[in-house]
């Protein structure tokens, strides 16, 4: 189906072959996955969230990298340019790894992880992540495009004035 | 939204040049004039790296029609998606490069939606009045310019020499909505098939990308002058080019012919030598920065475009700038050799 989507020139997320410059998604419940834009100057993502293992017990409240609530010890392991969540048992949650494009950056996130009710709501994999697209709040990008507003200032030819997108 | 400017990028499925970022400046411009804004179509299989660098020179929206049936140019496939987005979102104008891929497509999608086309524009414009597309186009064989509109028929379409404008600069702080579109299930037979790509190799000819080049033209009446020419080349660390007459002549390969049929060039400095400044030749310099030319006849229109003239024979002025130029390098030589 048609997707419209607001994208970064410099780094977005893969999302089912796509791209997004951020990825947010809530359940009806608690669970609650950010995966927050990455500015210029900036390399490794950071994500916030609130996840729960498969028997739907709280595995991690995480904000902005920062474990806030880590019930069953997790570890947020830098690696090269990326970083992996890990468990207690040395089982990978969360895995991020940042890929240059011409560019700009692009990141790939593989893992798996489930909601209060134990379910898999969240894969990701080659092609980025996957998720039941009721799962995901949307960005302003579909208000903007039926309105036809422009984002942009406008700037001279070659000058390197920019404009702001959302 | 309607009545928007649209930029066609072909090289996500033909790894071409990338004019189409050349033509986001062009389409920015345009699109302001007609309050609307300017974006890119993308056509091909893994498109990632392709939106971000429209989107990072000037697309304000992107369309992606992606997919395994459009990783190569097939011309059916490719004229059915871009008839498909343009009967459902109804632009008001689109922008292709006149490349090999470029020019076929837009003459398809031309006479497919009916519509008009100027091939090879080297500039365009709104017309105030009217908010119809301008289009400054080479007619009757390159002796004129025309000033071509398309009043009734919607979208205007219109082809670009890559190398005419410049692209917008690189800004990472840009983001733009894309809309990623069910294809689009064009499955059409093609009359042919793709066999095998090989890409040809690229030899040393970087011309339009060259910050210096030396130019020579039919006024280069013999061999001597031509090797001058060359040494004069050699002692600028410039790229060679020339004119028709040169290549005709087989001095020089095709691919360092400039001018309308050839190539666009953009450099820093351009010296040209024995080029009477014919509307072909001229078409292809006009974007360079600073002109130097050389001719005997005082009445050529080279020194309209130039910024620095110099009437004399080449035979006469040549030996003497090269030598000049080896005298300021054996100098530079020296200084640098000695701290």
């Amino acid at each position: 189906m048609d997707e419209l989507k607001m994208v970064s020139a410099y780094h977005n997320y893969l999302v089912r072959g796509r791209l997004q410059r951020e990825v947010v998604l809530k359940s009806r419940g608690n669970f609650f996955f950010h995966a927050h834009r990455v500015e210029p100057m900036e390399r490794v993502p950071s994500i916030s969230g609130r996840f729960f293992d498969r028997r739907g017990e709280l595995l991690l409240v995480i904000q902005r990298n920062e474990l806030v609530e880590n019930p069953q010890g997790l570890a947020l392991i830098p690696m090269g340019d990326g970083w992996s969540l890990i468990s207690s048992t040395m089982e990978a949650i969360l895995s991020c790894q940042v890929v240059d494009a011409k560019e700009g950056l692009i990141t790939i996130l593989r893992g798996v992880l489930h909601d209060e009710r134990g379910q898999e709501v969240l894969k990701g994999g080659e092609l980025g992540l996957e998720f039941p697209p009721e799962l995901e709040v949307s960005e302003l990008a579909e208000r903007e495009f039926r309105s036809g507003e422009a984002d942009r200032e406008a700037r001279p030819c070659g000058g390197s004035e920019n404009g702001v997108g959302l | 939204m309607k009545g928007e400017v649209w930029v066609v990028d072909e090289s996500a499925s033909f790894g071409e040049n990338r004019v189409a970022l050349e033509l986001l400046s062009k389409g920015r411009e345009l699109s302001r004039k007609l309050g609307t804004r300017c974006c890119a179509i993308v056509l091909g299989c893994d498109t990632r790296e392709e939106v971000m660098e429209l989107i990072a020179h000037g697309a304000e929206m992107v369309y992606v029609a992606q997919g395994p049936h459009l990783s190569q140019f097939r011309p059916r496939v490719y004229t059915e998606v871009v008839c498909r987005l343009v009967h459902e979102f109804q632009p008001e104008i689109i922008l292709l490069g006149a490349t090999e891929t470029g020019r076929e497509l837009a003459a398809r999608v031309a006479k497919r939606l009916d519509t008009g086309l100027s091939a090879d524009c080297l500039d365009l414009e709104i017309d105030e009045e009217t908010g119809n597309l301008v289009q400054l186009a080479p007619a009757f064989g390159g002796k004129l310019l025309a000033e071509v509109v398309c009043p009734e028929r919607r979208p205007q379409m219109a082809t670009v020499r890559p190398g005419t404008f410049p692209q917008l600069l690189h800004d990472p702080k840009a983001t733009a909505p894309v809309l990623y579109l069910d294809t689009v299930d064009a499955e059409l037979e093609e009359e042919w098939e793709v066999v095998a790509m090989e890409v040809a190799p690229e030899g040393d000819c970087e011309l339009e990308s060259a910050p210096v080049v030396v130019s020579a033209g039919a006024g280069v009446t013999c061999s001597e002058a031509f090797h001058l020419v060359i040494e004069l080349a050699r002692a600028l660390g410039a790229q060679l080019g020339g004119t028709r007459p040169l290549v005709q002549r087989g001095l020089l390969p095709q691919e360092r012919m400039i001018g309308q049929t050839g190539k666009t060039i953009r450099p820093k400095v351009l010296i040209t030598v024995g080029t009477s400044g014919a509307l072909q030749y001229a078409s292809g310099i006009r974007g360079s920065e600073f002109i130097i030319a050389i001719d005997k006849n005082p009445m050529a229109p080279i020194f309209d475009e130039a910024d620095l003239g110099i009437v004399g024979d080449a035979s006469d002025i040549l030996p003497r700038l090269v030598s000049a130029l080896s005298s300021v390098r054996k100098e530079n030589d020296l200084e640098a050799a000695h701290g």
